[in-house]
């Protein structure tokens, strides 16, 4: 950039401050930014403290920390117990597609626009395509290293990454790299995907023999040496597959760097006329509305940030580390394989384990609904996880997963209501002791005619 | 003396310049306030981060600025990222923060007034319709019976007149 274009644009910097001068009328617009603001922060600090008494008093803790730890063995009981027939609201079963809705959601907000008609896609990337991945519900890829700051984002909710521990990847997630932090990504498929520095990837979806990622910005790796399934991947400005190859893509606002270091990578732009092929030690420039350009060759050696994270050893325990203490939502262990199932229909919890109390809940709930506008520190008419501590934290979060129905990341008061219409038809069916109230709901009268 | 109440005699002293700076990035008044009243919270939330509390300021600007360019790409309009238009900016603004200029805000802005008063007739009615009292450029013409094209350039000469008394009054140097 030369001086002129700079003397230009620190012209046009102090023109529009100018301009921003004579638009609040040399300071005498009135504005009102400031007590709103005020006004906000002041309300926010009472909430806050209101909220902490709540959090902190003595019944709602223990109530809530014995919750915490139990609440997702009674929805997948509650599931599996009542029978389907049965007249009564919606159950944690019907409830049990509604994470995946979510993630559904979520797919198609992170999910870029994609860069070739549907009739272009061939078999194999249409397979991984999001909205095949409604059913898909087990994790199948995992962080297992990182440098310096990662998320992952979830439901509208970012966590970051700790030392040590594996976190599992789900479709609808996004992992997100900081300056300076780079990850690496186990597929299910025994195929690895790297991130460096400032790398936004979402994982739109995947089945058994294809999985789909998207791209926004900055670089990724992906080495596919598998010969299970493909992997493609959405740039914004063409799909990138492979079956088997290694392959760079390097994110910006207009193009994408498409650098395949082995095997066969397939790119598909808008039209077929951009469509293109590539083998090793090429690389091609992905461009807006035009699709694949024409390969050139070049040094793999040159992409060294990722011959320096490949040389690191990743974390292959799976577990939850060296960490105490319950994990957060997302951390796991690694599981490839289908959940175990739960309890037959009809069966009280398994033997050696007593059930808690289920009018226990059914007070939590109750006191939830009840102080719902103290616990809502921040006012934004929604729970979440960030407004409490400890126990209570993994309680919401555990709640947000059975009850969120509008996958907004929280529980409005409304979500928090049914929840608790929820929690009193279960107590009323196992009653105190958590067993199964046996006999028909006839009134006493009739039973006795019988 | 709670935290908020020392926070709100900053909030004060540096409300009008925070308007004038966000409306000069993003020109619409409503969005300014709600950028403005952002920037604020964020500040008091983030204000233990601030080293210098000297730079308080412009560390309330480069707040807001993020704030109205993340607001900007969520409306799809063009974003000034490009680092020379926001030194540009910073030229004005960090003159006027200096306390020679006068104790308040207002009176330091109030030297440039001057820069405005000094305009043609025909370029400052266009600037007060247009700035002061938001008309749309498309009434503006209507109303003076000129083209669209004539009144987008009495803006533009407008704002390269003011910029120039700018500079001059606040002994900025060219760029």
């Amino acid at each position: 950039m030369d001086a002129g274009e700079n003397k230009s644009k620190r012209e046009t910097g102090r023109e529009m401050a100018c301009e921003g001068l004579v638009r609040s009328q040399f300071g005498r617009r009135p504005s009102r930014a400031g007590d709103e603001a005020l006004k906000k922060l002041r309300m926010s600090e009472r909430r806050s403290a209101d909220s902490g008494r709540i959090w902190s008093s003595t019944i709602f803790k223990a109530a809530a920390v014995a919750a915490a730890a139990v609440v997702l063995v009674i929805i997948i009981i509650y599931a599996s117990a009542v029978p389907e027939n049965t007249s009564r609201p919606a159950a944690p079963e019907d409830m049990a597609h509604k994470p995946q809705k979510r993630r559904e959601i979520r797919v198609v907000e992170e999910t870029q626009e994609p860069s070739v008609p549907e009739e272009k896609i061939p078999d194999i990337a249409r397979k991984a395509r999001p909205q095949d991945t409604q059913e898909k519900s087990e994790e199948f890829a995992s962080v297992s290293d990182f440098t310096g700051k990662v998320r992952v984002k979830r439901g509208g909710v970012e966590e970051a990454l700790r030392e040590g521990v594996l976190f599992s990847i789900i479709p609808g997630d996004t992992v997100i790299t900081e300056e300076a932090g780079q990850a690496r990504l186990d597929l299910g498929s025994g195929d690895t995907v790297y991130l460096n520095s400032n790398a936004r990837m979402s994982i739109a979806g995947g089945e058994e023999d294809g999985i789909l990622l998207s791209v926004s910005s900055g670089e990724i790796y992906l080495e596919k040496d598998s010969e299970e399934g493909s992997v493609a991947v959405e740039t914004g400005f063409g799909r990138v597959h492979t079956h088997k190859g290694r392959f760079g893509l390097e994110r910006f606002d207009d193009k994408c760097l498409l650098s395949v270091v082995s095997g066969e990578v397939e790119c598909l732009g808008r039209d077929e006329n951009f469509h293109g092929k590539y083998d090793g030690s090429t690389r091609a420039w992905l461009h807006r509305g035009k699709g694949c350009g024409e390969g050139a060759k070049f040094d793999p050696e040159d992409m060294k940030w990722m011959a320096k994270m490949r040389s690191r050893r990743p974390h292959r325990r799976p577990g939850y580390g060296r960490h105490d203490g319950p994990p957060p939502p997302g951390m796991g262990p690694y599981r490839r394989g289908p959940r175990p199932p739960g309890p037959p229909d009809g069966k009280p919890p398994r033997r050696g384990r007593r059930m808690p109390d289920p009018e226990m809940f059914v007070e939590v709930c109750r006191r939830m609904v009840d102080d719902f506008a103290e616990l809502d520190a921040n006012g934004d008419g929604k729970l979440t996880p960030d407004e409490a501590d400890g126990g209570e934290r993994f309680l919401i979060f555990k709640l947000i997963e059975g009850f969120d129905e509008n996958g907004d990341g929280g529980l409005s008061l409304e979500e928090c209501k049914s929840m608790l219409e929820k929690m009193r038809s279960f107590a009323d069916r196992y009653g105190p002791s958590g067993e199964e109230r046996r006999g028909p709901s006839a009134p006493p009268d009739e039973k006795r005619d019988e | 003396m709670e935290s908020l109440d020392i926070y709100e005699v900053l909030v004060k002293e540096h409300e009008r310049m925070l308007q004038a700076y966000v409306l000069g990035i993003v020109g619409d008044t409503s969005m300014a306030e709600d950028v403005a009243q952002e920037a604020f919270i964020q500040a008091y939330r983030k204000l233990s981060t601030l080293r210098n509390k000297e730079a308080f300021a412009s560390w309330l600007r480069s707040i807001a600025r993020n704030i109205a360019f993340s607001e900007l790409k969520k409306r799809g309009r063009e974003i000034p990222t490009a680092p020379e238009v926001i030194n540009g900016m910073e030229d004005v603004f960090a003159v006027l923060d200096d306390d020679k200029l006068g104790d308040g805000w207002e009176e330091r802005a109030a030297i440039l007034e001057k820069c405005f008063k000094a305009l043609p007739d025909k370029l400052r009615t266009v600037c007060k319709l247009h700035y002061f009292e938001d008309q749309l450029v498309k009434n503006i013409a209507s109303a003076l019976s000129i083209s669209l094209a004539a009144v987008l350039k009495r803006l533009e000469r407008a704002r390269s007149s003011i910029r120039d008394c700018v500079e001059q009054n606040l002994g900025l140097e060219g760029a």
